[in-house]
């Protein structure tokens, strides 16, 4: 929940902006298909040495030190199942960085369709996307038109979704290279921080008003949850009083070796146990 | 399985992890944690108090406490809270109609401040069962979309064949606070 952490209240985003502060506000999204190295690629950021992550089913969050200046990085799975919760994010991100496996044909087919589709997204709208070309040391060479036609950039661009200056497509491979990141990822960022920067003041207010928004409705979300379990407890409690009563009255006119309606023997049935309040002595703190 | 081969996946630089299981009852935890001790799993009860597993090899340590989630139990579990590294919840995918209660029990732990910042594993725990939910779907049953604060990932699993156990494991000893 995005409960505030300077307060404790629900409605204040203090902590939201000082914490907005702490990374120099900028908020980067790294989306795209899974197994395209999104996670590889945020280990580089991190500067340690992982090549191998583990498939990223969830999310993780990084703020990173990137020439001088902090940066969040937003890392999310990309598996067809976990995808659905990338909308959850692009409210709060200044530009997005979108990945594809260039090794991987059906992976750049399937890009092509999630790229205009996210684009789409109203809580995206003119923000500044790099697309990073990722695995190329995975290939003979890297045709650059021919993957831009492939993802069909050209059309996103004369349709109005995206426009000329706002969209890059970058090669680059997230393996370590001679022990260090490749210098390419850090053009790439470049490009990306420069073309925030251009839109600065209209970028923030849409992630300040779009934020707000989102956590409004997070928030509503949590509270209409909290009603419905209340209303299942009820329901719950009013069953179990119900069922007591009818037992009573089985018990009542059944002779004792009549094979009775309901089943009195509870000892099985997990979901009615009885429960016995347990002193502490056998519950202790842990060393 | 087994947790000491588990452990080498620790990084060298944490020598000792501990991990603490949540959940309400009848999740699955204490199946899960016997899972990976390759213990007995047909004959378990319902845990009235805790479970403790420490596996140690080379320096090494991993301690697993596996606590009771009925009702009753539930407000000892901040006795548990105190340095712990990583937090696994488990969830039975399978109760459809508990997702939802599991989920406002879960969010007030993500409010203690002891567990602050501590990242966060959730076994989607019977996937054998027909019934079971997808676990993107327990991802929103849970409000995992709304946390920032620190890093989940969610496991679709089943102590009853084995799967995915190992996978979330994998995740929770490679993620350091
Ligand atoms: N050859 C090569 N392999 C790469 C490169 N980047 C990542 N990989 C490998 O690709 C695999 C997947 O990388 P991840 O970073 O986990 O991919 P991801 O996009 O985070 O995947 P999900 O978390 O499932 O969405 C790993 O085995 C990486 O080692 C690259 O530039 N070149
Ligand atoms: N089908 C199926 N059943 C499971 C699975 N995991 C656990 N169970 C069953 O679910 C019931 C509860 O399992 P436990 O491990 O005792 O659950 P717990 O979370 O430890 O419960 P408490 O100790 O009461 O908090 C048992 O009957 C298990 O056999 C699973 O993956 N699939
Ligand atoms: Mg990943
Ligand atoms: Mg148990």
């Amino acid at each position: 929940m995005v409960y505030c952490k300077c307060c404790g209240c629900i409605t204040c985003f203090r902590c939201f902006e000082s914490d907005k502060k702490k990374s120099d506000g900028i908020v980067f999204l790294t989306i795209g298909i899974n197994n395209t190295g999104k996670t590889t690629f945020l280990h580089r950021m991190m500067n340690d040495k992982v090549e191998e992550p583990t498939p990223t089913w969830g999310f993780t969050t990084e703020t990173v030190k990137f020439k001088k200046r902090n940066i969040t990085l937003y890392d999310v799975g990309g598996s067809p199942s976990i995808r659905g919760i990338w909308v959850n994010y692009y409210a709060e991100t200044y530009g997005i960085i979108f990945f594809i496996d260039v090794s991987d044909e059906e992976c750049i087919t399937q890009s092509k369709e999630i790229l205009e589709t996210i684009l789409k997204d109203e809580k995206l709208k003119d923000k500044p996307i790099l697309i990073f070309a990722n695995k190329v040391d995975k290939i003979e060479k890297f045709e650059y038109m021919e993957t831009y036609n492939k993802l069909n950039i050209e059309s996103l661009i004369s349709q109005g979704i995206t426009s000329v200056n706002k969209i890059l497509l970058y090669p680059c491979s997230s393996l370590l290279i001679n022990k260090e990141r490749d210098p390419r990822i850090d053009s790439g960022l470049e490009w990306l921080i420069t073309r925030v920067n251009d839109d600065r003041s209209y970028i923030e207010n849409k992630v300040k008003n779009d934020t707000k928004k989102q956590n409004r409705e997070f928030i509503l979300e949590q509270e209409e949850k909290q009603k419905r379990v209340e209303e299942y407890k009820k329901l719950r409690a009013q069953q179990e009083v119900d069922q007591k009563q009818q037992e009573q009255l089985v018990s009542n006119t059944t002779n004792n070796e009549e094979i009775p309606l309901i089943s009195k023997d509870k000892s099985k049935s997990r979901s009615v146990r009885s429960v016995k309040v347990y002193p502490e002595e056998i519950l202790p703190s842990p060393e | 399985m087994g947790l000491l081969s588990l452990l080498r996946k620790l990084k060298r630089s944490d020598k000792e992890v501990r991990i603490l299981f949540l959940g309400l009852d009848n999740a699955g935890k204490t199946s899960i944690l016997k899972r990976l001790a390759d213990e007995d799993i047909s004959e378990i009860r319902p845990t009235q108090g805790f479970n403790i597993k420490t596996v140690q090899k080379d320096g090494f340590k991993m301690n697993v406490w596996d606590i009771g989630g009925q009702k009753a139990i539930r407000p000892y579990w901040r006795n548990y809270f105190e340095s712990t590294d990583i937090l696994v919840y488990v969830i039975d995918s399978s109760d459809r109609i508990r997702i939802e209660e599991t989920g406002i029990e879960f969010n007030t732990l993500l409010e203690e401040n002891k567990l602050a910042g501590v990242p966060v594993l959730v076994f989607a725990n019977k996937q054998d069962l027909p019934t079971a939910l997808p676990a993107s779907e327990i991802a929103f049953g849970l409000n995992l979309h709304a946390i920032r604060d620190r890093q989940w990932q969610i496991q679709a699993c089943s102590a009853k064949n084995g799967d995915g156990i190992q996978e979330g494991m994998e995740w929770a000893l490679k993620t350091n606070k």
